[in-house]
């Protein structure tokens, strides 16, 4: 994130033109990619997401290292217009 | 000119002693079956009424005549030649018109129009079999003409590319030389392909920096599915045409290039416009502006979601469509064809769209319109690349956590987007400690945020694409989104597991166009999402339809609120910083083919009617004329040769 420079770089062309593919590969292996259409085929390796799908399938929380940095959040009610948004604190 | 409401089938077979090549045309498939053996062929035609003068089912016709093969070309051009004892018929091929009679005269005038206005095929037919064809001449010279294929196929490659490549080598060139020949509206595209497939394997072979062999391999693995596809299905029509068979049973005489054409059209378009608008490009310069906000804390009626940030007036990015890099590429041609397993989908060189559409492309539930989510992914796949952090880097993802607790400081409006997109995203996953009023801690090191990244990454993806492709293509307008996507859905099986994921993507795409609304923005979504599918529910019957709707009165309370309030944040970033309304504009224009009144939204055509007026936005026809429960071949051929033929290159 602190290659902001070289990153704007990297994305200097048009939607689907070369150097955007070569960017997109990367992005493509680290996450895969999407499943076909609006989600067309029942098969998914990886499932829907934890939180909706059966409790059971939750993956078991990563084991966090004492000290590792926290972040404190929370739903709050905006008090003049009563939207329930999560704000970081 | 206009086609009969039903469709007939042209066959082709070697039967009788000694084995003949015959021909025969037949009102059903059903017809065709009984004498079915190993060599026959079938392809979809429908009768061009008003012009020519055969009358209709009398297929003695096909005992001694001439059938002339012609195209690709559009319809109407042939008309002032088509005598008044022909037939003519519509075919989804390239040679996509064909021309019956038993006048050898009339025959020779149209083969003389067509020697000058397009290729042909013709055979002439004595007591059904067809007997030795003639052809437009250069077609037997016609080859890839690209020299560098030879070079390519020369190159020392790392071995997991070794076979892809010479795989690749023989596809492109088959590719090449018979679009030269069967659809030439494809070379240009498939020479862009070639040469940016090529510069990437020349590079490789000279050993580039940050080549990732695997990336490369499943590059060229889908770019070679695409074009074997395209080679065997809509080139498949090359002369002599009894040599040549589509892999698509339906359509193993004469292929789909028209079809494919279609394809080929509504992606250029989408490519000019939205592609054209670089919105990845854009989302990267907002690092230009300084920003003094915390988003996560900016309410949700506030004008700053609403402003168009993108465009060229937009009041955050005053100057940057003035001061955006020149593209200097030319966008990659994603490979077009139709798929009897792929479905609609993208992936970074092709986009496909189900075999069923060809037929049925008048329905909303197998309307070519859902290929405008296919493409949303690929200019989402673009922005996250510049949001999230790199998941193999872990000062990226350090970096990501120093801004998400206040350590860094967001240099610039891009920085806070990508925290508010990172607290989304962590906000998901911390769904069930999360509830009004409470605050709740979370510890977060870089394995953490790679793993949860990897856990809600495609979740993500996919609401960003339903808000973009809702606010772009459906204009925001909930009464023909909600129907569309979730029709759409009730053809596929076995995924009523999915529907509380499609309740939420569903509630999120509203929400973008509710966030006015403040402290009602989900309820609002919720009941717009409950009144349009139970109107649905009544109409349809639809299963997964059903399902939705227990879903959202059963576990609105403890399992949708709370998710779509956390979700809430995604849906904002796309409104304010994927969307604008200028470009949007693109998308909406028709200015071609208006005519008096405000039927059809100004499109004069009637389905089934082989006009020659132009359009130039084949997604708003698509919308416009998609209109049927019911589906119809000849409505939807009609649909295909409209967009192939009708679409202005510009």
């Amino acid at each position: 994130m602190t290659l902001t420079a070289p990153r704007l770089e990297r994305v200097e062309d048009q939607v689907l033109t070369r150097k955007y593919r070569r960017l997109a590969k990367r992005h493509v292996r680290a996450f895969g990619e999407p499943r076909p259409g609006l989600d067309r085929k029942a098969a998914d390796l990886k499932g829907p997401h934890p939180e909706y799908s059966d409790a059971s399938v939750r993956q078991a929380p990563h084991a966090l290292p004492a000290g590792a940095p926290v972040v404190r959040m929370a739903i709050q009610e905006d008090q003049d217009t009563r939207e329930s948004r999560v704000v970081v604190l | 000119m206009k086609l009969a409401e039903k469709q007939a089938f042209l066959v082709l077979q070697r039967s009788g002693a000694p084995p003949q090549h015959r021909v025969r045309i037949v009102e059903s498939l059903s017809q065709a079956l009984p004498s079915w053996n190993l060599s026959t062929r079938v392809s979809r035609i429908f009768r061009v009424t008003n012009v020519g003068g055969a009358p209709n089912g009398d297929q003695r016709i096909l005992e001694n005549c001439h059938l002339l093969f012609v195209g690709p070309t559009p319809p109407w051009a042939i008309q002032g030649v088509v005598g008044p004892s022909c037939q003519l018929w519509l075919t989804l091929g390239s040679f996509n018109l064909l021309l019956v009679s038993q006048n050898p005269s009339e025959t020779a005038v149209a083969i003389d129009w067509a020697k000058n206005n397009s290729r042909y095929e013709h055979w002439e037919i004595a007591a059904g079999v067809v007997k030795e064809p003639h052809f437009s001449p250069e077609q037997v010279h016609i080859r890839n003409g690209i020299g560098s294929l030879t070079k390519l196929s020369k190159l020392r490659m790392p071995s997991p590319l070794r076979q892809p490549v010479s795989e690749y080598c023989s596809l492109m060139a088959s590719a090449l030389s018979r679009s030269r020949s069967a659809l030439p509206q494809l070379l240009q595209d498939l020479k862009v392909v070639h040469e940016e497939t090529a510069s990437d394997l020349f590079d490789i072979s000279a050993g580039g920096d940050e080549i990732v062999l695997a990336d490369e391999v499943g590059d060229l693995t889908n770019t070679n599915a695409g074009l074997a596809r395209i080679v065997s299905q809509a080139l498949s029509a090359v002369s002599p045409l009894i040599e040549h068979e589509c892999d698509l049973r339906l359509h193993s005489l004469l292929g789909i290039g028209i079809a494919d054409l279609a394809l080929a059209r509504i992606r250029i378009f989408a490519e000019k416009t939205l592609g054209s608008a670089n919105i990845p490009d854009r989302v990267a310069h907002l690092e230009r502006k300084p920003i003094d906000m915390d988003l996560t804390r900016l309410r949700c009626d506030s004008d700053f979601w609403f402003s168009d940030h993108l465009g060229k007036n937009g009041t955050v990015v005053g100057h940057s469509v003035a001061h955006l890099p020149t593209a200097t590429d030319v966008p990659f041609p994603l490979l077009t064809y139709f798929s009897q397993t792929d479905h609609f989908k993208s992936t970074l060189t092709t986009l496909s769209a189900p075999v069923t559409a060809i037929a049925a492309c008048n329905t909303v539930r197998w309307s070519l319109l859902t290929l405008t989510h296919e493409i949303c992914h690929a200019i989402v796949r673009g922005v996250l690349t510049t949001l999230l952090p790199d998941p193999d880097k872990t000062e990226e993802l350090q970096d990501a956590i120093a801004l998400l607790n206040k350590t860094r400081k967001p240099a610039h409006l891009l920085d806070e987007i990508r925290r508010y997109l990172i607290a989304s995203v962590i906000a998901m996953d911390h769904v069930h400690s999360l509830s009004e009023g409470v605050s709740g801690e979370f510890p977060v090191d870089a394995d953490y945020l790679r793993e949860t990244l990897d856990r809600c990454h495609h979740e993500v993806e996919e609401i960003m694409v339903h808000v973009m492709d809702f606010m772009y293509f459906y204009d925001g307008e909930a009464d023909k989104y909600i129907p569309w996507i979730w029709l759409s859905w009730g053809v596929i099986p076995n995924i009523g597991n999915r529907v509380p994921e499609y309740v939420l993507r569903t509630l999120c795409a509203l929400n973008a166009m509710n966030l006015r609304r403040g402290g009602l923005t989900e309820t609002t979504s919720r009941d717009q999402l409950i009144h349009i599918l139970s109107g649905l529910k009544d109409s349809t019957k639809d299963l997964y339809v059903e399902a939705a709707l227990k879903h959202l009165r059963e576990h609105w309370d403890e399992r949708i609120k709370n998710a779509l309030i956390c979700r809430k944040g995604i849906v904002k970033i796309v409104r304010a910083f994927l969307f604008s309304d200028s470009i949007a504009d693109s998308l909406r224009q028709e200015r071609k083919a208006f005519g008096p009144g405000s039927k059809r939204e100004g499109y004069p055509m009637n389905p089934r009617e082989l006009s020659s007026l132009m359009i130039d936005n084949p997604l708003k026809f698509i919308k416009v004329y998609t209109d049927s429960g019911e589906p119809s071949e000849a409505v939807s051929a009609w649909m295909l040769s409209t967009i192939a033929f009708n679409t202005l290159d510009s």
